[in-house]
């Protein structure tokens, strides 16, 4: 068995005013890759491209060993999919629902379904016009959770939820990461979301991947160093170092490739180090579109 | 084609329409029952009604299962569904088919035959049969452009501009005999008539045929 569960090889996508460009993206079993990206940067393009539900122009996109999107009918058998934008219809209950998935997917696990229910307390006999937005992405996912696919995509199933509601899914989105032959690929603009159950992190912005690694690497190689900068002493332009901030003698420099030797260089030049801090996902996220994003201009 | 999978689109189409087809067919069934009162007032309400349910029936079932199925954002649910574009296109085309029929036929059969049966005025079956055509194409077209183009603004112009064919039955008042054949206690499949029923056919059959085409085609379907 192919031990990656999706591929994109040189993936794009032309519309009018947006383009999805040269992604390279992988995925491999067991894993959980937190797909990044502002509003607009293509996560649900190229999700989309994943489901087959958008043809793309150029490149290969394979998913659980099934070329997309000509094999998408049977890739589907084995994927989940759950979207920001994805309704069950208001006219049917979530019992309704539960029979529909139940009488198309053998794999339908009954008694975890029911669990389901209970942890996201939810009541079968109601309407879907009856719920509330977070008990309606509940819903969904359970449909989803309950047919234990290989692959979950999950685009935004998080946005707009409350604390507890968030809280709930991404225990179940752990839990299902304790068979190590699943995956999921989870798009969000919720970098808590993301770093909380990740192990994968990938960032698009502009349609384009601009950073995709573990995400213990991502923690590693970026640093925040706040410098002081004794009188007549310049800040030396080092390798590694993205972005400089200055207001007098303070400085913060970040780097995304930290090694340790950062800070002694900084010394070694006369440069006084006063902290070298770590950073969090969205702090990371933000200054590698800005990077990106300057890089592009220059 | 997955059948079984398809099929359980069709039923689940059906289930989620069960309402207006459950009141269509009721309709239709009543308009039926006030022919057989044979009195001319009753039996022109009943015309009329019978008409309406299948110009009804026409026009809900494509908006009710593909283009509110885009508009509510259902779509995205069912094509997460093991099934490939033309798998869905199947499905929507034959369960939108089959429920259609089932009620337009019975309706029509209904309404035609108890006029053949008078022995009166069987000279307006065949341009009955002209008429009872309509909302079928008037079905087929919608249909058609509702799964090509999804949406909803060009459901409504296509809703507009097969309601305008309606007003061209006035017009084949005026072809020379016509008038004259619906008078005739029994049937006469004049030339005129024939025309107008292959013409109908054939717009059917090319709407349904269009379809397919498109659909394997289409490179977007969210």
């Amino acid at each position: 068995m192919n031990d990656v569960a999706l591929t994109l090889d040189g993936v794009g996508k032309h519309y009018k005013f947006f383009d999805l460009d040269d992604v390279r993206l992988e995925l491999p079993h067991g894993h959980i890759m937190g797909f990044i990206g502002p509003n607009g940067a293509g996560k649900s393009t190229t999700i989309r491209i994943l489901m087959g539900l958008v043809h793309q122009d150029r490149g290969e996109v394979t998913v659980l060993g099934h070329r997309m999107p000509d094999q998408q009918a049977a890739a589907k058998w084995d994927i989940g999919f759950a979207s920001e934008d994805m309704r069950l219809y208001d006219a049917a209950s979530l019992d309704w629902h539960m029979r529909f998935i139940r009488s198309i997917f053998p794999s339908w696990d009954q008694p975890y379904a029911q669990l389901l229910l209970k942890r996201f307390d939810l009541k079968p006999e109601q309407h879907i016009k009856g719920l509330s937005h977070g008990q309606r992405t509940k819903a969904a996912l359970l449909l989803v959770l309950a047919r234990r696919p290989r692959l979950l995509i999950l685009d935004e199933p998080t946005t707009g939820l409350d604390p507890v509601a968030r809280h709930e899914i991404l225990r179940e989105l752990t839990d299902v990461m304790s068979d190590d032959r699943r995956s999921i690929l989870f798009s969000s603009h919720n970098t808590q979301d993301v770093e909380q159950i990740s192990d994968q992190i990938t960032f698009i912005d502009r349609g384009r991947i601009i950073d995709s690694r573990d995400k213990e690497s991502f923690m590693d190689r970026w640093r925040r160093i706040r410098v002081e900068l004794p009188s007549g002493v310049q800040l030396p332009a080092l390798s590694g170092v993205i972005d400089i901030k200055q207001s007098g003698r303070l400085a913060v420099a970040t780097t995304n490739a930290f090694d340790g030797v950062l800070p002694r260089a900084y010394e070694a030049a006369g440069v006084r180090v006063q902290a070298v801090e770590t950073m969090t996902l969205e702090e990371i996220f933000v200054e590698n579109v800005q990077h990106s994003r300057e890089g592009a201009h220059a | 084609m997955n059948r079984a999978l398809i099929a359980r689109l069709i039923l689940k189409d059906w289930y989620l329409s069960r309402l207006p087809l459950v009141l269509i067919g009721t309709t239709g069934m009543f308009s039926i029952g006030l022919l057989y009162l044979r009195r001319e007032v009753t039996g022109t309400i009943a015309l009329i009604t019978a008409l309406t349910a299948t110009i009804l029936l026409s026009i809900l079932l494509p908006l009710q299962t593909v283009v509110n199925e885009r508009k509510q954002h259902n779509l995205a649910f069912v094509m997460s569904l093991p099934i490939s574009p033309l798998e869905y296109t199947a499905a929507k085309v034959v369960g939108n088919l089959s429920a259609f029929l089932v009620l337009w036929a019975a309706i029509t059969i209904g309404v035609l035959g108890t006029l053949a049966r008078t022995g009166v005025f069987g000279g307006l079956v065949p341009f009955g049969m002209v008429v009872a055509l309509e909302p079928f194409v008037v079905f087929c077209l919608l249909l058609s452009v509702a799964i090509v183009v999804e949406s909803e603004m060009w459901a409504m112009l296509t809703m507009g501009a097969t309601n305008i064919s309606y007003s061209f039955w006035f017009l084949l008042l005026k072809i020379p005999g016509l008038p004259q054949e619906l008078k005739s206690p029994v049937a006469i499949w004049s030339r005129p008539i024939l025309l107008m029923l292959a013409g109908q056919i054939s717009v059917i059959v090319a709407s349904l045929a269009l379809t397919f085409y498109f659909q394997s085609r289409k490179r977007n379907f969210v």
